[in-house]
């Protein structure tokens, strides 16, 4: 396989210090714009959580040129689409549209990183927080296991680490949100100095340079942005929680901290997630699913973050099992291929889903622009497309078994949803 | 001051696209392939149509087709079920299949090198499955555990409920799952039949979308994916609805629940009929897009809402109009007048600045939809499952331009029926309830989590 990719990009610092990537691809008429703030739910303090994903709400309400409202017309009636997302390390802004309409995608990202409290006011705030809340009870409060993720993080990790609290925030929180702090958090993070703007598809890299630079040169930055305070968030004892919900089945969720995005271990990690428990023929699912019938779905994943990564088992225990029996059989797996270490076979399918996955992605032009804007932030090395499936392929089969044995010997947390009595 | 901050800026160029050209041909078991040439990147998807869905599962057998199509790629020719998914992972190949009311879809995306391995292995997996009683029975069990589940989803179970209640006595009333009792009862020999008289003899065709010159395809698939001979003529399957509804409200009980699943519309018409384009339009600025009335009205003004949408959905053979949202519990008769509101407006009229808005909406957008394999063959599967014509991307943009004022709004009078519809809710009674009663005319009809009605609250 052909793992070289040719993937070539540009990138230029404006004197504001935004950073501005152009990576030309002119196989359709189609441009991605693509802006990551260095801010997410880290950078918030107990009490006012989910400020950072309030703002994903915020920009898209209209600034100082743009009236409420005009801002998703514009890009729709342009043929565009658009959204926003935001993770515990950053928040991110994109659309993409036809090539012919870059110029106004520049013009709505720029008037609200540059003027949004301009068009700032409290009925669009008091708006917006029904809508977030809304949010919050649709997609949390009133999902089967819909509060797992955040009552497993907020137990990972300590009240003073700032991956405790979940990004949308607490819902009394939201509920007081007011007009001062959503001012105070924007003028600290949405500066040019606090972003990145990655610019994909069918442009001329030189207008579309003189377009940028028209467009955001003038924006100010700040002085100084607030680093995130943090300490090690190794855990020191096993911790057990149970929590019922309105379902049918149980739900065990399993996780240990594990290594941080792009760290020497990310990547093997990666790959043990994989051989552990992402397809038919992974060996948690194998046994599990395949031959005991014990549980009804299982997966594993190394999700990896900028401060620390987690390393977390999900299986749905089916009618007539008990989560007991299936921990066992988990923790049995593991201490067999801690102490036998990975087969060629299994290692090598692993390694060649990893490099077609990646082949896959490069199709769709949002989603390339985004992951160029996740390299810069993350990683911040020269090709890093290369250089990322180069770690995959410089991983050892015996590294696995190692692996295994470095991190999930440790402390960990394991979560039970329960069926309501 | 920037003066150029002030206006929207203008565009620079007119764009020019044409959709990629589809190249029909017929197989020597007299199938369609389909192929499109896409270079960019060294993949192919290929994807394989079964005119075989949940619609011809037979009475009291329901999910067959759904249990059939996960049975399908567990184990073929000399694989077991874990072989086969090896053979597929060890090519790094993404392989899937997925079940509907009207087709049951192979899909698999693979690296062009691995191209002619996987055409072998879809051919096996069509032709000889294993279908061994062990992983029936796996198989069946894992499909009771998700019936089981999807209960605990609210808005699964609201659109399931929905469905159910507007195609009440119809092939399409049914759940793709089936139910735990008609699950219980399906045996391998059903699942056996089933492939023989169905998956096997109904129309078939083959989506390939990847480059066309370094292969054949055509001569590859030709040697390779052998479907039935003798095909049989299509069964004519019939859609009929009950008559329609002077608004009945349908409510599922979720005690505790926060929010209220709302389903609020009524049947269409098919997709291939003229009225299709003026139909787009109209439920893009009735709820088809975020700048939509129903959106911007329960969302932005409101805040009942993280969202609300409105959408024509079109099976093979019926289609629906349906609102969707998900609202706080206590603005739950609110949400239900405003939609209700939404739906009689339109059908008083839209402004030229709305229909131009949506016109140009859909229009610019239309290269996006080209831009993914799996989006292109996904496109030429709606060709085949609505039967349209070959040369339907080739007119959509003048189908879309040509759709004046008066056509969107005969298209909402005709289709649009507050007056006749479904209102199916999932949500909390006891917070909901007396003031649904006290705030509509209209009869609260109780159903469990099945679908049967349980009581009327007059």
């Amino acid at each position: 396989m052909n793992t070289h990719l040719d993937i070539n990009f540009t990138k230029t610092v404006l004197d504001n210090g935004l950073e501005v990537i152009l990576y030309k691809d002119n196989a359709l008429p189609l441009v991605s714009v693509n802006i990551w703030y260095r801010v997410g739910s880290a950078n918030e303090k107990p009490g006012k959580t989910g400020f950072a994903h309030l703002f994903e709400h915020m920009m898209f309400q209209g600034s100082k040129h743009v009236e409420k409202e005009m801002h998703f017309k514009y890009i729709q009636e342009a043929g565009g689409s658009l959204n926003g997302s935001t993770s515990i390390d950053r928040t991110n802004y994109y659309e993409t549209l036809p090539g012919n309409s870059l110029q106004l995608a520049l013009w709505l990202e720029s008037d609200r990183m540059g003027f949004l409290l301009d068009g700032l006011t409290q009925k669009k705030l008091d708006n917006q927080k029904d809508v977030v809340m809304n949010e919050r009870r649709q997609r949390y409060d009133n999902q089967p296991y819909g509060l797992a993720w955040e009552i497993l993080f907020k137990n990972l990790f300590k009240p003073d680490f700032p991956y405790h609290w979940p990004t949308i925030g607490w819902m009394t929180d939201i509920e007081n949100y007011n007009l001062d702090d959503v001012r105070e958090f924007f003028r600290t993070y949405y500066s040019p100095n606090n972003a990145s703007l990655v610019i994909a598809g069918d442009i001329n890299e030189k207008k579309a340079l003189e377009n940028v630079d028209k467009y955001f040169r003038s924006i100010e930055p700040v002085n100084s942005i607030p680093g995130i305070k943090y300490t090690d968030p190794s855990l020191n004892e096993d911790i057990n929680v149970v929590h019922e919900d309105n379902v049918q089945l149980p739900r065990v969720y399993i996780a240990w901290i594990s290594d941080h995005i792009f760290g020497q271990d990310d990547a093997p990690l990666d790959i043990l997630s994989d051989i552990l428990g992402s397809s038919k023929n992974s060996r948690l699912y194998k046994k599990l699913v395949h031959e005991e019938q014990l549980v009804q779905d299982i997966s594993c994943f190394q999700y990896s973050a900028k401060l620390t990564g987690m390393f977390i088992i999900v299986a749905t225990i089916k009618p007539g099992s008990e989560i007991p029996e299936v921990e066992k059989i988990i923790f049995n797996e593991i201490e067999k291929l801690i102490s036998e270490g990975v087969e060629e076979n299994e290692f090598q399918r692993v390694i060649n889903g990893i490099k077609s996955s990646f082949i896959y992605s490069l199709q769709n032009l949002e989603q390339l622009a985004n992951q160029i804007n996740s390299y810069n932030f993350f990683l911040k090395k020269d090709d890093p497309f290369n250089y990322d499936l180069k770690r995959y392929n410089k991983v050892r089969m015996e590294d696995i078994e190692k692996i295994a044995f470095k991190y999930l010997k440790k402390p960990r947390v394991k979560l039970q949803i329960i069926p309501q009595k | 001051m920037e003066e150029f901050r002030k206006q929207k800026p203008q565009n620079e160029s007119v764009i020019r696209f044409i959709s990629p050209e589809i190249n029909k041909v017929i197989l020597r078991d007299k199938s369609s392939l389909y192929l499109v040439n896409k270079n960019n990147l060294p993949i192919v998807q290929i994807e394989n149509v079964l005119n075989s869905g949940s619609s011809y599962d037979p009475a009291g057998k329901e999910g067959l087709a759904y249990l059939a199509a996960m049975l399908l790629d567990e184990g073929a020719g000399k694989f077991s079920a874990l072989e086969l998914n090896n053979e597929f992972e060890k090519m790094g190949t993404s392989f899937s299949i997925s079940a509907d009311k009207d087709e049951i879809h192979i899909s698999a995306l693979t690296l062009s090198e691995y191209a002619e391995r996987t055409i072998e292995l879809i051919s096996l997996v069509l032709n000889e499955p294993a279908f061994t009683e062990a992983d029936f029975i796996r198989e069946r069990e894992k499909l009771l555990t998700r019936i089981l589940q999807i209960k605990d989803n609210p808005s699964l179970l609201a659109s399931g409920l929905f469905n159910k209640v507007l195609y009440n006595n119809s092939v399409y009333e049914n759940p793709l799952y089936g139910s735990k009792q008609s699950v219980e009862g399906i045996t391998l020999d059903d699942v056996k039949n089933f492939y023989n008289n169905n998956i096997m003899l109904n129309e078939f065709s083959v989506i390939v979308v990847g480059s066309q010159s370094d292969k054949n395809y055509e001569s590859l698939i030709n040697s390779s994916i052998i479907h039935g001979i003798d095909k049989k003529a299509q069964r004519e399957l019939k859609v009929t609805v009950d008559a329609e509804f002077s608004p009945v409200i349908f409510l599922n009980d979720k005690a505790n629940s926060p929010q209220t699943e709302i389903r609020i519309g009524n049947c269409t018409n098919r997709r291939p009929h003229p009225d299709y384009f003026a139909k787009h339009v109209l439920n893009s600025i009735l709820g088809g897009q975020f700048s939509s009335r129903i959106n911007l009205n329960l969302r932005e003004d409101k805040g009942y809402t993280y969202g609300a949408s409105s959408s024509f959905n079109y099976d093979k053979l019926s289609g629906e109009f349906v609102v969707s949202t998900s609202v706080q519990s206590e603005v739950t008769a609110d949400a239900i007048r405003e939609i209700l509101k939404e739906l009689n407006n339109i059908k008083k009229g839209v402004t030229d600045e709305e229909l131009e808005f949506s016109k140009s909406y859909l229009i610019k957008k239309f290269p996006s939809h080209f831009e993914t394999y799996s989006q292109i063959s996904s496109n030429i599967s709606t060709l085949i499952t609505h039967e349209l014509q070959e040369n339907y991307f080739e007119n959509y943009l003048d189908n879309l331009l040509s759709v004046q004022k008066d056509d969107v709004i005969n298209a909402a009078q005709k289709y649009i029926m507050p007056d006749k519809c479904i209102i199916l809710l999932v949500g909390n009674k006891r917070l909901i309830l007396e003031k649904l009663k006290a705030s509509f005319n209209y009869p609260v009809i109780e159903l469990n989590r099945d679908g049967d009605r349980i009581e009327l609250h007059q």
